[in-house]
């Protein structure tokens, strides 16, 4: 389903075996206006991880939400201004009354061993007739990625077109 | 690639629909496989535009803070994020996108100048309080925009409609790309077919907005068309070959089926519809999956060319105020 740009292949291409993996965390919002809940992480995974998609189990679009991944640490948010704008959730992941309820990323994201995604998220402001999302989880699809060729893949290997 | 026999090679990866996979255009491809490391990148603003009763269409302007590695951008998105506003508000909304280092716009320089926020962003919202699922809250640009670091964007924000329909807008915008790190960018890349090398930077995205309707006041948005009225407009001729790839129109099927359109290449003298055809069965509108609705095949419109569309109102009521079409495409310009 997925389209796989060269740099993907060569990815995938560093391991021999691909296994499907699809990991929920709650976020634990408790239906309060705009509160920032502590961040959440993704489960520590034994292998290295390639991400590929995102859904959400509920409908809200003022949700806002910000990722880094740690161990490397890379920003995917990238506003710099003084006072960073965080980015709706329905850019980074799907529901199911869309047409993609599990909305990719625009290029996957890989992830060493052991590492985490680290999610920060902000709840919708107040309103009369829907209220502020409780509970709520996010779910990612990615793919583990075992028995590693030649050490499998890592950031510095280059990459060659 | 100099006439309509080629094929129009990086135009076979056309439509606006993020769809399963942001599949990815060889320009963007032959870009990107120049660095190492490629990481998700968002960007987002929040906006507020409000516009009084009666004043004409107000202005704003904001700017991308600068970056220190160069940026591939795909994809674009808006959200309506206050619940009290509705999701149809964004309607009104225009953008253009100026690169400031090179003066390179994305809306074609004409009587409006501005492009519908729609034609290029997936949209999610409210409406009447509850929250709005629209099928695709991401779209994918006719072309991927190479950023290089250093460099800024510009965006020229303006309310293009009438008065009452639009009292205030709070949105964020999203731009959604790749974070390139781990190499430089090359001056030229090799496209797949005949197109050739090509310098990086010369595939910019494009958007062409015309008014349907004719203006009735000094007010510049206040664009109407009678019922029973024709009227003839024109996309102005530009400097560079386009490859014109979709068409949105900022009216939904319920009031554009019996809106019919007539189009032609004037530089070519080539009518692409010999009888009129009703708007939505060429040109996509907000709540489709892919709103800039993709041509059968990109269509090359030659620099110094234009395009023409008549359109007629077969409905009892004048059409929507300020209803627009807007042609995307790509601007394809070696400096």
């Amino acid at each position: 389903m997925y389209f796989f740009t060269k740099y993907v292949y060569q990815i995938l291409d560093r391991y021999m075996t691909h296994l499907e993996l699809i990991d929920t965390i709650p976020i634990g919002f408790t239906g309060v206006a705009s509160e920032r809940p502590a961040p959440v992480f993704t489960n520590q995974i034994s292998e290295d991880v390639l991400y590929f998609a995102a859904a959400i189990d509920f409908l809200n679009p003022a949700v806002l939400i910000r990722i880094r991944s740690v161990s490397p640490q890379y920003e995917w948010m990238s506003n710099d201004d003084p006072l960073p704008q965080d980015t709706p959730i329905n850019a980074i992941a799907g529901f199911t009354s869309q047409v993609m309820p599990i909305l990719p990323l625009v290029q996957p994201f890989f992830l060493k061993a052991q590492g985490r995604l680290q999610m920060s998220f902000t709840n919708s402001p107040a309103n009369a007739v829907n209220a502020p999302v409780v509970g709520g989880l996010l779910t990612w699809r990615a793919l583990r990625l075992t028995n590693a060729i030649s050490g499998g893949w890592d950031y510095s290997l280059g990459f060659t077109a | 690639m100099s006439d309509y026999r080629t094929s129009i090679v990086t135009g076979d990866f056309v439509g606006s629909a993020w769809n399963a996979s942001p599949t990815w255009t060889p320009y963007a491809e032959a870009i990107a496989s120049n660095y190492t490391i490629q990481v998700p990148w968002y960007w987002s603003t929040f906006e507020s535009l409000s516009r009084a009763s009666g004043a004409p269409p107000p202005r704003f302007t904001n700017t991308m803070r600068p970056f220190l590695y160069d940026v591939l951008i795909v994809g674009a998105s808006i959200t309506a994020v206050n619940p009290a506003q509705t999701i149809t508000f964004l309607d009104n909304i225009y953008l253009n996108i100026t690169h400031r280092e090179t003066g390179l716009r994305w809306a074609t320089a004409n009587e409006i100048g501005y492009f519908h926020i729609l034609s290029l962003c997936g949209s999610d919202g409210f409406f009447g309080g509850f929250p709005v699922g629209r099928p695709m809250p991401i779209m994918r640009l006719p072309e991927a925009f190479f950023l290089p670091k250093g460099t800024q964007l510009q965006f020229d924000w303006t309310l293009y409609a009438p008065p009452l329909q639009a009292p205030v807008i709070d949105f964020i915008f999203t731009l959604i790309g790749i974070h390139l790190t781990g190499g430089s960018a090359p001056d030229f890349i090799t496209l797949p077919g005949d197109a050739g090398s090509i310098r990086v930077g010369s595939r910019v995205p494009w958007f062409s907005t015309i008014p349907i309707g004719d203006l009735t006041s000094s007010n510049q948005s206040s664009f109407v068309l009678q019922p029973g009225a024709e009227v003839t407009r024109f996309w102005p001729p530009e400097d560079c070959n386009i490859e014109i790839h979709g068409a949105y129109i900022n009216l939904l099927p319920n009031n554009s089926t019996l809106i019919t359109m007539k189009l032609t290449d004037m530089g070519e003298q080539k009518f692409w519809t010999p009888s009129r055809s009703p708007a939505p069965s060429f040109i996509g509108y907000e709540t489709m999956v892919d709103p800039a609705f993709p041509l059968t095949k990109p269509y090359l419109l030659k620099h110094g060319h234009r395009l023409r569309l008549v359109s007629l109102n077969n409905t009892t009521a004048p059409l929507a105020p300020a209803s627009t079409v807007t042609l995307t495409g790509v601007r394809r310009c070696q400096f």
